[in-house]
C-alpha cells in the first residue's frame, strides 16, 4: 500500500521538511504499590505527513501506552512522562492542558480498541460525535448534528439519520467501531492514532474496518499510527513498522524490508508465529518460547535474551543492554547479533516473501 | 492406584491448579503479600491494636472489677455535693482517682463504668453479629446454590426484612420479647433477658446484609472457571460446596463481620439512649449514655466521654474492616 | 409486601402482654369499665376480625366505639372515621389520620431538608476527593467521612444541641414552624437537626461516590473524552459523575426510605413532634392503631423510594430503558 498524499486537506507545516510528529526519547513510567513500572523506554520515531506507521508488539510491550502518551493522556494518571513529543513544531509534553485540549480530537484523534467501553454508555452516538465537533468548531447543534450524520454515512453506517440517535449498546461491534472512526475523523485530524482498532472485533469484520481506515486516510490525507499486535495486517496498510519489546524499540524500518528480512530475532519470532497462506511449503507455526518480561523487574542485559534462540554470552546479551543502532538503509535494530539472510536461513522460518 | 482414586487425585490436582486458594505455594505467597500490604497500612494496624484492646478490656473487666482495679458500683457521695448533686470541681469532678470524673447523684467512677460497660456492649455486638452472620450465611448459601423458587423466596424475605422500619420494630418488640424470654424460656429477668433480647432482635433484622453478600458471592463463584473445571471433572456437590465455595466465603465474611460489629455496638448504644436495652444499674455504653442525657447541658463531659469512647471503638472497627477489605480483596481497592 | 408487613405488625401486638384497654381505663378502673373499654375498642373480637375491620376501614367509613350496641346507647359519643380510615386512637381521643397529619409535615420537612443537605455535601465531597485523589484534600475528606460514618446519630445530635444551641447559642433550639407560615423560620428552626442527620449520612456518600467516581474515571470512555479534548470539569460532571450516579441513587433510595430510624432518634433529641415521637408514644402506650399506621407509612416510604430509584435508573441509564 502506498502513501496517500492529499495536500489539499492538510495545512502545510512551517517547515516542509520537518516531520509532522516527532517522538524523541519518550519514556513513560508508572508508580504502583509494588514498585515503578517503566512501560515505555526511550522511544524515538518520526511520522511524516500522510504516512502510516505501525507499532507492533505483544501485550504489555508498551505500544498502547506510547500511542496514548503522544496525546498526553497520562497526565491525569500516576504516570510520569519524560522526553519529547513534537507535533508541527510544537512541544506537546510541556504544553498547558488548555492548549493541549485544542490539539486533542482536533489535530490528533484516536480510535480505541474496544468501541463498547470507549463510548459512554449513557449518551447517544450522535451526541458523542456532536460533542467532539462542538469542542473544536463554533457551530450550532443543528449543524453539528448534520455533520455527524454525514460522517456516519461516510464510514458506512446504514440509515445514519436514525442511528445517530441510538445508544452504543444498540450498535453491533463492527458498527460501533465504524462510529468510533467517524468520531475520530469528524474534525479532519492530521494524525490518527488507532490503538488496536480491530482486536475486539470478529475476524470477518476486521478487514472491513482496516479497509475503512485506509479509506479515511485517503480521504483526509492524515498520517496514521496503527498500534497492533498483528504483524499480518501491518504489511497491508503500513509504510513503516516499529517493533516494540519490553517498552523499547526493538526494530524499525520500512515494512516490506522488515517483513522480508527481519533483523531482530524477536521480529523473526513474531513472523514465524504468523499463519501464512502465501507460503507454498507446509510448515509448523513457531511460538516464541517464554513470556514477556515483568516490567517491574526486567531481566539484565538484552531484555529479550531469556527468550532468544540466538543469544550469546560473548556478545554480551546477558549483561549489557544493546542500543538501537542503524542496521541497513532506513532501518535500526536493537541487537548485538542482528539476523542476516544466512542466520535466518538456519532458523526454520522462511522469511522470504513474494511481494 | 484404583481407577476412582486416580480420577479423584486428577480432580484435586487440576482444581488446585485453577483455584488460587487451594494451591499451597500460591497461598503462601498470597499470605506474604497480605502481610506486606498490612504492614504498609499503618492505620489498619493501629485500628487492629485498638480493637484488640477493646476486646481484651471487655473480656477482662469482670476480673478487673474483682481485683478492685475498677469500681463501677461503689458510691462516692462525698464528691457530689454540688447543686443538683453535680460533682464538685471542673470537668465533672475529674481527678487522679477518677480520670474521667464521676456520675452526678451517685458519684460512681465514670471510667470504671465505661470499662465495665464495654463487656455488655461487646457481648451484645459480637453475639448478634454471630447470629446474623450464621443466619445470613446459611440462607445466602441456600439461595445462591438452589436458584429458582427457593432463591426467589429468600430474596423476597430479604426485601421484607429490609423494608421494616428496624428501630421502630425494636421499640415495639422490646416489651413483648423481653417478657417472653423471661417467662417462657426462664431466662432471668434484668440484664440477661435484655441482652438476649437485643441479640435476638439485632440478629433477626441484621441477617439480610450478610445473606446478600454470600448469595452474590456464591452466584459469581458458580460461574468461575475453577468451579466449572471441577464440575467438568465430575466433582460431587458436597465436594463443590465444602472445598470450592466455602473457602472463598471466608474473606468476605470476615470483612462483613468487622463491618457489622461496629453497627451493633452503635445499635446497642442507640437503644440504650432511647431507654430500651440494658437497664441501670448494669453498665453498658447504652445505659451510661441514657443516664447522661438529662445532664447533657449542665455536665457535657458525662455524655461526651462515653460517646467518644463509643465513637473511637466504632471508628476502629470500621477502619479495621476497610483495611482488611483492601488487603484481602485487592480488586475492590477503594482506598487511595 | 405492605400487606404482609401489616399482618406481622398486627400479630406482634396481639402477643403483647400489656392490655391496651387497661391503659385507657385510668386509676379507678373497675372490671366493668375495663370490659366496656375493650368492647368499645373492638378488642373483644378475634384478631382476624380486628384485622379485617382495619383493612375495611381503608375503603369504607368506620364508626367508633367499635360496637353497635354501645353506639346506640350513647349516640352523642359516636365518632365517624371517614375512609380511608387508619383507625382511632382511644388514648389520644383522636383519629389516627389526624394524628398522622399533624406529625407528617414535621418528619417530611426534617427528612427532605436533611436529604438535600447530605446529598450535596456527600456527593460533592466524594467527587472532589476522587478528582484530587491522593492529595491532602482527598485524605482529609476520606478521614472526615470515616469519622462521620462512625458517629451514632444521637451522639452527633446531642453534641450539636448541647454546644451549638445551648452552650454557645449560635443557633436557636430547634423548633418546627410550618413552611407555609414562615419559610425562614422553618429553615432556621430545622437547620440543626438537618446538619446532625447530614453529618452522619453524608459520610457514606463521600465514600460511595468517591469509590465509584474513581472507578468511572478509570473507564475507557473517560479516556475517549480526554482524547476528544473535553475539559476536565466537563469530564468530571458530564461523563464520570453521571456514570457513577446509579449506586449513589440506590443508596439514597434505601437511606431515604429507611430514614424513620434516624427520625425517631433525631426527633427525640431535638424535641420535634413528628412521626418518630408519635411512634415512641404509641409504643410506650401500646396504641395499636397508631403503631400500625406508622409502620405502614414507613414501609410505604421504603417501597416508594425503591420505586423512584427504579424509575431514575431508567432516566440515567439508557440500557435499562431498552432492556
Amino acid at each position: 500500500m502506498n502513501t496517500i498524499v492529499a495536500p489539499s486537506l492538510t495545512t502545510p507545516s512551517r517547515k516542509e521538511n520537518e516531520p509532522l510528529l516527532t517522538l524523541d526519547r519518550l519514556s513513560v513510567s508508572f508508580e504502583t504499590p509494588d514498585g515503578t513500572v517503566r512501560a515505555v523506554n526511550d522511544v524515538s520515531f518520526e511520522v511524516a505527513h500522510g504516512e502510516t506507521l505501525a507499532i507492533v508488539g505483544e501485550s504489555g510491550s508498551g505500544k498502547s501506552v506510547t500511542g496514548q502518551a503522544i496525546m498526553g493522556l497520562h497526565r491525569k494518571t500516576n504516570g510520569t512522562v519524560t522526553g519529547s513529543v513534537r507535533f508541527n513544531g510544537r512541544e506537546l509534553t510541556t504544553m498547558s492542558e488548555r492548549e493541549l485540549r485544542h490539539i486533542r480530537g482536533n489535530d490528533i484523534a484516536m480510535v480505541f480498541q474496544d468501541p463498547l467501553s470507549a463510548f459512554h454508555p449513557y449518551y447517544t452516538i450522535g451526541n458523542q460525535i456532536i460533542e467532539a465537533i462542538r469542542l473544536h468548531r463554533p457551530v450550532s447543534r443543528r449543524v453539528a448534528r448534520a455533520r455527524a450524520v454525514e460522517v456516519l454515512d461516510f464510514v458506512g453506517i446504514p440509515s445514519p439519520g436514525t442511528r445517530v440517535d441510538e445508544y452504543p449498546h444498540q450498535f453491533s461491534g463492527g458498527m460501533r467501531q465504524r462510529a468510533m472512526i467517524a468520531m475520530a475523523m469528524v474534525n479532519e485530524p492530521k494524525v490518527l492514532i488507532a490503538d488496536e482498532p480491530t482486536t475486539a472485533l470478529d475476524v470477518t469484520i476486521q478487514l472491513q474496518i482496516l479497509n475503512l481506515m485506509v479509506q479515511v486516510q485517503a480521504e483526509l490525507g492524515t498520517a496514521m499510527i496503527m498500534v497492533t499486535h498483528d504483524l499480518g495486517v501491518v504489511g497491508e496498510i503500513a509504510d513503516r513498522v516499529l517493533i516494540m519489546y519490553a517498552g523499547a524499540v526493538a526494530e524499525v524500518g520500512e515494512v516490506e524490508r522488515v517483513i522480508a528480512q527481519p533483523a531482530h530475532p524477536y521480529t523473526a519470532g513474531l513472523l514465524g508465529s504468523l499463519p501464512r497462506i502465501d507460503l507454498p511449503t507446509q510448515r509448523r507455526l513457531e511460538a516464541i518460547p517464554g513470556s514477556p518480561p515483568s516490567m517491574l523487574m526486567p531481566p539484565p542485559g538484552c531484555k529479550f535474551h531469556p527468550r532468544c534462540a540466538f543469544r550469546s554470552e560473548e556478545a554480551g546479551c546477558f549483561t549489557t543492554e544493546p542500543q538501537l543502532t542503524p542496521h541497513a538503509e532506513g532501518r535500526s535494530v536493537r541487537c548485538f547479533l542482528p539476523l542476516t539472510p544466512k542466520t535466518t536461513a538456519r532458523d526454520t522460518q522462511e522469511p522470504s516473501r513474494d511481494v | 492406584m484404583s481407577e476412582s482414586g486416580r480420577t479423584k487425585s486428577v480432580l484435586t490436582q487440576s482444581a488446585r491448579v485453577l483455584d488460587p486458594s487451594l494451591s499451597s505455594t500460591v497461598s503462601r505467597t498470597q499470605f506474604g503479600l497480605f502481610l506486606r500490604r498490612l504492614r504498609r497500612d499503618r492505620l489498619t494496624v493501629v485500628a487492629m491494636v485498638v480493637c484488640t484492646i477493646v476486646v481484651l478490656g471487655a473480656a477482662g473487666s469482670p476480673l478487673l472489677q474483682h481485683w478492685g482495679v475498677i469500681d463501677p458500683i461503689g458510691f462516692n457521695s462525698e464528691l457530689v455535693k454540688g447543686i443538683g448533686s453535680l460533682p464538685g470541681g471542673a470537668w465533672g469532678g475529674m481527678s487522679w482517682a477518677h480520670p474521667l470524673g464521676v456520675e452526678p447523684g451517685t458519684g460512681r467512677d465514670l471510667l470504671s463504668r465505661i470499662v465495665s460497660g464495654l463487656t455488655v456492649s461487646m457481648a451484645v455486638a459480637i453475639l448478634s453479629s454471630l447470629l446474623s452472620l450464621t443466619i445470613g450465611t446459611v440462607l445466602g448459601l441456600i439461595a445462591g446454590l438452589s436458584k429458582g423458587k427457593v432463591d426467589w423466596f429468600i430474596s423476597r424475605l430479604i426485601d421484607l426484612v429490609l423494608s421494616f422500619p428496624q428501630l421502630l420494630m425494636l421499640l415495639t418488640l422490646a416489651p413483648v420479647l423481653v417478657g417472653v424470654l423471661n417467662e417462657r424460656l426462664h431466662i432471668p429477668d434484668g440484664p440477661p433477658s435484655q441482652i438476649a433480647f437485643m441479640v435476638l432482635v439485632l440478629g433477626a433484622f441484621g441477617w439480610p446484609y450478610p445473606a446478600r453478600i454470600v448469595r452474590g458471592q456464591v452466584l459469581s463463584l458458580r460461574e468461575r472457571e475453577f468451579v466449572e473445571a471441577a464440575v467438568s471433572l465430575g466433582a460431587s456437590r458436597t465436594y463443590l460446596y465444602f472445598r470450592e465455595i466455602l473457602p472463598h466465603l471466608a474473606a468476605p465474611l470476615l470483612i462483613c463481620a468487622t463491618l457489622v460489629i461496629p453497627q451493633y455496638i452503635a445499635a446497642e448504644a442507640t437503644l440504650g439512649f432511647l431507654g430500651l436495652g440494658i437497664q441501670a444499674p448494669t453498665a453498658s455504653l447504652g445505659s451510661i449514655l441514657n443516664d447522661s442525657v438529662s445532664y447533657a447541658s449542665v455536665m457535657p463531659t458525662y455524655f461526651l466521654f462515653p460517646g467518644l469512647v463509643l465513637a473511637i471503638i466504632v471508628l476502629s472497627f470500621n477502619l479495621l474492616g476497610d483495611g482488611l477489605r483492601d488487603v484481602l480483596d485487592p480488586k475492590d481497592n477503594r482506598k487511595s | 409486601m405492605l400487606f404482609v408487613i401489616s399482618i406481622i405488625t398486627f400479630g406482634i401486638f396481639f402477643a403483647a402482654p400489656n392490655d391496651p384497654a387497661s391503659l385507657t381505663c385510668g386509676r379507678e378502673c373497675t372490671v366493668e369499665t375495663l370490659e366496656a373499654n375493650r368492647i368499645a375498642m373492638g378488642l373483644d373480637k378475634p384478631i382476624t376480625v380486628q384485622y379485617a375491620n382495619m383493612v375495611k376501614g381503608l375503603f369504607t367509613d368506620r364508626y367508633y366505639p367499635d360496637d353497635p350496641v354501645l353506639r346506640e346507647r350513647a349516640p352523642e359519643t359516636v365518632v365517624v372515621c371517614e375512609a380511608p380510615c387508619l383507625g382511632y386512637s382511644f388514648l389520644k381521643q383522636k383519629e389516627v389520620s389526624s394524628l398522622v397529619a399533624d406529625a407528617l409535615p414535621v418528619t417530611v420537612s426534617l427528612a427532605l431538608g436533611a436529604f438535600v443537605l447530605w446529598m450535596i455535601v456527600g456527593v460533592g465531597a466524594g467527587v472532589l476527593a476522587a478528582t484530587r485523589r491522593g492529595s491532602w484534600i482527598d485524605r482529609g475528606l476520606v478521614g472526615a467521612a470515616l469519622i462521620g460514618y462512625s458517629l451514632p446519630t444521637f451522639f452527633v445530635g446531642l453534641l450539636f444541641l448541647t454546644f451549638i444551641s445551648i452552650r454557645w447559642g449560635w443557633l436557636p433550639i430547634p423548633y418546627y414552624t410550618p413552611f407555609v407560615e414562615d419559610p425562614l423560620a422553618w429553615a432556621t428552626g430545622l437547620i440543626l437537626p438537618w446538619s446532625a442527620l447530614a453529618v452522619v449520612l453524608a459520610a457514606g456518600y463521600v465514600r460511595l461516590s468517591r469509590a465509584y467516581m474513581i472507578e468511572s474515571l478509570g473507564e475507557d470512555y473517560i479516556r475517549t473524552a480526554r482524547a476528544k479534548g473535553v475539559r476536565e470539569r466537563s469530564i468530571t460532571v458530564k461523563h464520570a459523575l453521571r456514570a457513577s450516579l446509579t449506586p449513589v441513587i440506590t443508596m439514597a433510595g434505601l437511606d431515604l426510605g429507611g430514614l424513620l430510624g434516624g427520625m425517631i432518634v433525631t426527633e427525640q433529641i431535638f424535641g420535634l413532634r413528628g412521626l418518630g415521637q408519635l411512634a415512641i408514644d404509641a409504643v410506650t402506650n401500646v396504641d395499636l392503631p397508631v403503631i400500625v399506621a406508622v409502620v405502614l407509612i414507613a414501609a410505604t416510604a421504603y417501597t416508594l423510594a425503591n420505586l423512584a430509584v427504579d424509575l431514575i435508573y431508567g432516566i440515567i441509564d439508557p440500557r435499562v430503558r431498552h432492556a
